[in-house]
């Protein structure tokens, strides 16, 4: 049977992501190794007074190759003189992938804002 | 030869189509795109040789067309794996499933588990919806049937079993009920196949043995336990469960996966039919 050029390009297209699918999975699947590895990033220029509270948005982003599910981290700092804490969640955190939060305050602290890795579960 | 790139096009749109009708649930389903990062890359590739292979003897059974060798087979069915890929790729894109911020391997386990119903939909768009019926091939025997009646089982567990549900029914059934279910669950396809004469789709019965009706419903079940076991393991079910929670969760899919087996087999029809008008 003779192909057109319209089968053709879909051949061709089909066979191409193919390829980019199973080598993506293969490069990324052999080099995988390293544990989840939940690092963040402060925004500070975003942060902001919010209606309930002072606002800090974040970027957190997974260092290892592979997902963690279920990721708590505690952001502490101080405020009016008391030490606060503000608490988040993430579902699932793919590997290289990035996920925004925002943690809160009841007002702007006077100190550094630090960041506590609680825990993960390992799909 | 203009007329045949309006055909092709055509063609290509509607296997597209067929595949989204298919697809669809599953690209609205959260597990699927955790399971594209949390299954190992290996596991990824297994599931898309095994639907890889399903589009191939689907396609041998049914026909994509009336006259096409070995490698026109192999041809069309890597066109409809790849048509699964691009068009699962597009929908995450335009679904917000993929952005900037996704990472290479992430997009690729989501692009390749929800390229596999879309790969199954193009081909069945193409074999049941096409315009070229591969009319001289009506009679299909006990195998084929068989062949085909695993293939509709995953088609229909596919959507059930990245879900939480299956777990919860699974593990939550005591063995009187599963045995309850098993009963159910071949009388149901037995009566669906046999009794219900959907359309008068299925009337003969062969002489061999696989062709009795008890046995073809028996022999279809246990295919259907078979799919939806694979399945389970395939999504990471079966990893620590006790042997009394994976038989649970395989009897409640293979319910669903039954009821795939006897829709495909009705469609193929039986024996002795002058195929599927």
């Amino acid at each position: 049977m003779k192909r057109n050029a319209v089968e053709w390009a879909v051949i061709v297209v089909s066979v191409l992501s193919i390829a980019v699918l199973v080598g993506v999975l293969v490069i990324e699947g052999v080099s995988e190794s390293r544990p989840p590895n939940p690092t963040i990033v402060m925004r500070p220029a975003e942060a902001r007074d919010g209606a309930l509270g002072w606002i800090v948005p974040v970027t957190v982003n997974n260092d290892g190759d592979q997902a963690a599910e279920a990721v708590v981290i505690e952001a502490s700092a101080t405020v009016d003189g008391e030490p606060e804490t503000s608490e988040q969640e993430i579902n699932f955190l793919p590997a290289g992938s990035e996920v925004e939060l925002a943690f809160a305050f009841s007002a702007a602290p006077e100190t550094e804002v630090t960041f506590r890795l609680v825990g993960y579960r390992v799909p | 030869m203009n007329e045949t790139l309006t055909e092709s096009v055509r063609d290509y749109t509607r296997a597209a189509g067929g595949g989204l009708i298919i697809g669809l649930p599953l690209l609205f389903t959260m597990e699927v795109w955790s399971h594209g990062f949390i299954l190992p890359w290996w596991k990824l590739l297994l599931l898309l040789g095994v639907a890889y292979a399903v589009v191939v003897g689907y396609n041998t059974v049914a026909g994509f067309r009336q006259d096409r060798s070995i490698g026109e087979l192999v041809i069309d069915s890597t066109a409809a794996l790849g048509l699964g890929i691009v068009v699962a790729f597009i929908a995450l894109l335009v679904l917000g499933r993929i952005d900037a911020t996704t990472s290479l391997r992430d997009a690729a386990g989501k692009v390749g588990l929800e390229a596999i119903p879309i790969a199954f939909g193009a081909s069945l768009a193409q074999v049941e919806f096409g315009g070229q019926q591969s009319s001289a091939k009506g009679a299909t025997g006990p195998f084929e049937r068989l062949l085909v009646g695993a293939g509709g089982a995953l088609l229909f567990a596919l959507n059930i079993a990245p879900t939480e549900e299956a777990v919860t029914l699974g593990i939550a059934a005591s063995p009187l009920l599963l045995l309850l279910v098993i009963g159910t669950t071949l009388a149901m396809t037995f009566a669906l196949v046999f009794l219900a004469d959907f359309g008068g789709r299925r009337r003969a019965r062969g002489k061999r043995p696989l062709e009795h009706p008890w046995s073809e419903t028996v022999t279809a079940y246990a295919a259907s336990l078979g799919v939806a076991l694979l399945l389970l393991w395939a999504v990471g079910r079966t990893e620590g469960a006790s042997v009394q929670a994976v038989v649970g969760m395989t009897v409640m899919l293979a319910v669903v996966a039954s009821v795939g087996a006897a829709v495909a087999r009705l469609m193929v029809g039986g024996e002795h039919e002058g195929g599927k008008s």
